[in-house]
């Protein structure tokens, strides 16, 4: 296989710091397209995404894997799905110091309903040190009463670390995904067994 | 706090939450707004009106000052001990489900439809009492540590926040408390009650670096990470098949993030330990460790499905070098990540 491309979306309210984990993993300065905020008594934040951020990872054999990060504000919505398609995973950032994170979670969750389904999406939670309500108990327990095992993860994305660990939760569902696939197909009928 | 009739002029009503744990509260606020427009009512957790609903549970000492229909509001109870109020008691479960909520409010609204009833105006109570006898701590887990603070501030033990988060500080880097006890634990961690004895110092205890910050269920996956009594409870060869029902103890425990692999086999489907083994390359002890420190955490599903193992022990190695194994076991060289 040679010259593959793949991607990650990473998604969330304006100002949860999508642009900044792409930069975190990028080898190239992420491509920001910025607008001022128009939204200032939402968020006080001078500039916004308005389509979306973009970085990038080269490999061998010109595979590439593409980093994306959607705007963030909900009128750019009808992006978000256009982004996700054909998508390995996503990540979605959560302010913990909005108004009602758990609902903007809410959205994100409805919104990438098809990626849910697939299980390749991880949640991290950022600003908990200033804003530790809810705590990450409350957004297990929310998903629970939505019949959601989805991994929650407190998160600083300005630190590198907590990026990479984001991303490897998020590989090792996508990972899980891909092996279980592998052996069903190994095990639909007519297929040889083991390797 | 008062209790009056009245009667319903809208489909609007005011619901009361006492005697809560406080995660129970901030769930439960958020769980209205998800359910809003799935029963013809709407619910609102207002603390300054008089609320026509009071959800709480009627073992707090907070409920024991609501007064019942019809004078007072409809309760539905949380309590987790099993103890009602009559055969027209409505309960609602932990953990909390949405369609749970949606039926018992459902409920409520007939009930509410139906005729006069009460209502109750809440001063927001305290944390509940504790009952402390010599050695012993007995009450609510939030109340007990709140207890636990007040006995032994700078000296052991220190909860931050709302969590129970203890801070852990001997000086000689030794740590003991009544979840020394693994029995005691699993009793804990089924009925959200502390019973036994408190603050033990001469027990079997984890060696943890002072200063270190455990939550209560760090110390209970603790528990089950070093649980001598696993392997018996989980053999290889069974055809017992596990699947994780939420990653937050192995995410949050630091001990849990080598352990990230195999619980995203382990959410995606039940397995058995042998496939699990399979599937995460992790040795099947430690993967004991992991399935006994789920269980005591109350994060693992059991499953008994000799058929589906079956099919599971056809299934191949997984092929790591290639399609998207590969190019995600290149990335992680890359970025630097070491596989969980």
């Amino acid at each position: 296989m040679s010259g593959h491309e793949y991607k990650i979306i990473f998604t969330g309210t304006m100002g949860a710091g999508k642009t900044t984990a792409i930069a975190a993993l990028s080898e190239i300065p992420p491509v920001s397209t910025d607008v001022p905020n128009s939204d200032l008594g939402a968020f006080q934040k001078a500039t916004t995404t308005a389509a979306f951020d973009y970085g990038e990872l080269t490999l061998d054999g010109g595979n590439r894997l593409r980093l994306y990060g959607t705007p963030g504000q909900e009128r750019f919505r009808f992006m978000w799905s256009i982004l996700a398609r054909g998508a390995l995973g996503v990540i979605v950032l959560v302010d913990n110091s909005r108004p009602d994170p758990l609902a903007d979670l809410g959205i994100y969750i409805d919104n990438f309903a098809d990626v849910v389904a697939t299980g390749c999406l991880t949640i991290a939670v950022g600003r908990l040190d200033t804003h530790p309500d809810p705590s990450l108990d409350v957004y297990y327990e929310w998903l629970l009463a939505r019949d959601l095992a989805i991994p929650v993860l407190a998160a600083d994305v300005r630190r590198r670390d907590d990026v990479l660990v984001l991303v490897d939760t998020l590989f090792s569902l996508i990972e899980a995904k891909v092996i279980a696939a592998e052996e069903a197909d190994a095990m639909a009928p007519g297929a040889a067994v083991g390797d | 706090m008062h209790a009056s009739l009245i009667t319903m002029a809208d489909d609007r009503y005011n619901i009361a939450l006492v005697g809560l744990r406080y995660h129970d509260r901030t769930l439960l606020r958020s769980l209205f707004r998800v359910i809003d427009g799935r029963t013809p009512q709407q619910w609102v957790v207002d603390p300054e009106a008089p609320a026509h609903v009071v959800i709480g549970d009627t073992t707090s000492p907070e409920m024991q000052g609501v007064p019942r229909p019809p004078k007072g509001p409809i309760v539905i109870n949380m309590a987790a001990n099993g103890r009602t109020d009559g055969a027209d008691e409505l309960r609602l479960a932990r953990p909390i489900r949405v369609n749970d909520l949606v039926h018992v409010l459902a409920l409520v609204g007939g009930r509410l439809a139906s005729g006069a009833t009460g209502m109750f105006r809440s001063n927001a109570g305290g944390a509940a009492p504790v009952t402390v006898r010599e050695g012993e701590l007995s009450g609510t887990l939030d109340s007990v540590l709140r207890t636990i603070v007040k006995r032994t501030d700078n000296n052991c033990y220190r909860i931050t926040g709302d969590l129970p988060v203890l801070l852990v500080w001997p000086a000689e880097g030794r740590f003991a408390t009544p979840l020394d006890n693994i029995s005691l634990s699993r009793a804990l961690a089924g009925t959200g009650q502390v019973h036994g004895e408190a603050l033990g110092r001469d027990g079997p205890g984890w060696t943890l670096q002072p200063g270190s910050v455990r939550s209560l269920r760090d110390l209970l996956w603790l528990a089950g990470l070093h649980a001598a009594d696993a392997p018996a409870r989980f053999p290889a060869g069974s055809a017992t098949r596990y699947r994780l029902t939420s990653w937050d103890i192995l995410l949050a425990a630091p001990e849990g993030r080598s352990f990230i692999s195999a619980g995203a086999h382990l959410q995606r489907n039940a397995l058995t330990l042998d496939d699990l083994a399979l599937r995460s390359g992790l040795p099947q002890r430690r993967l004991v460790a992991l399935l006994s420190a789920c269980e005591l955490c109350g994060c693992l599903g059991v499953t008994h499905d000799a058929s589906e193992m079956r099919a599971a022990r056809r299934a191949a190695t997984p092929k790591r070098e290639h399609g998207v194994l590969g190019i995600l076991r290149r990335i992680r060289e890359r970025l630097g990540i070491e596989q969980s």
